[in-house]
């Protein structure tokens, strides 16, 4: 485990992920697998960035790939001391990141959600990061998320 | 993986042991399993989740799916024994409003 300082800039994963799901949660096994012997996380911090890495790879590999090439381009590094940095981008149109925005707002008005059967993989992601930044087009996502160490 | 067995059944409910993890590459076959244990829908679903280790949203889409089933017969799903972080997952998506959850202890 490594004690890391402010000005550090520790790449965890940098490279494309298929568009398959084995090699997609053997990817996020692997990078939840080396945040945890950087920075030792707890189990509870380990769960929540399973859950982001994955709900960004389903995302990206779901909607993204109009293109015809099956990657998707990822990017995991710790900022300084314990920021988690995320960087998922597709080949795909993007998407409309006010429809997710809008669905948390109907949780928090305490409304009964839609029994629709997919559609809330970004709205988990927004809730367990501190930051969420799509691009203008909407085929980039980059999440942060601040670490605890492990105590 | 995820573990998915039939532990009870009356002619009101069918009590089902799910445990492992679900993820976008066992979702799949969850999701056949778990129909397959539900048939026509017609009773009460009881999952017992204690050794639920792991599940996201592709997860989440299936159990409102086998909702939507019984739901259709009047039938509801009760989730007993969630792990705190998964049930922090139904709180995020309001399905903690939807299925009946067993209270924390």
């Amino acid at each position: 485990m490594l004690y890391l300082n402010k000005r550090d800039n520790k790449e965890i994963y940098r490279g494309f992920v298929l568009s398959d799901a084995h090699q997609a949660c053997e990817k996020v096994r692997m990078i939840i697998s080396r945040i945890e012997k950087t920075i030792g996380i707890n189990s509870e911090q380990s769960f929540d960035v399973r859950v982001i890495l994955s709900e960004l790879l389903q995302n990206a590999i779901r909607h993204g790939n109009t293109s015809g090439d099956p990657k998707v381009y990822m990017n995991v590094r710790i900022k300084g001391k314990d920021m988690l940095n995320i960087t998922v981008r597709d080949r795909g149109n993007g998407f409309n990141a006010c429809k997710i925005m809008q669905e948390e707002q109907k949780r928090a008005n305490g409304k009964t959600p839609d029994l629709t059967e997919c559609g809330r993989g970004l709205q988990i992601v927004k809730s367990l990061c501190d930051d969420i930044v799509f691009n203008r087009r909407g085929n980039c996502i980059t999440v942060r998320k601040r670490l605890s160490y492990q105590k | 993986m995820f573990t998915l067995l039939l532990d009870n059944q009356t002619e009101e409910k069918l009590e089902i042991f799910l445990s492992g993890e679900v993820d976008i590459a066992s979702a799949p076959d969850f999701k056949t399993k778990l129909y397959d244990l539900i048939g026509d829908g017609k009773k009460d679903i009881v999952l017992l989740c204690n050794g639920l280790k792991y599940i996201d949203s592709t997860g989440l889409g299936i159990l409102v799916g086998a909702l939507k089933k019984v739901k259709s017969h009047q039938r509801n799903v009760y989730i007993y024994q969630l792990r705190d972080n998964i049930r922090k997952l139904f709180h995020i998506t309001g399905l903690d409003m939807v299925f009946i959850l067993e209270e924390a202890v």
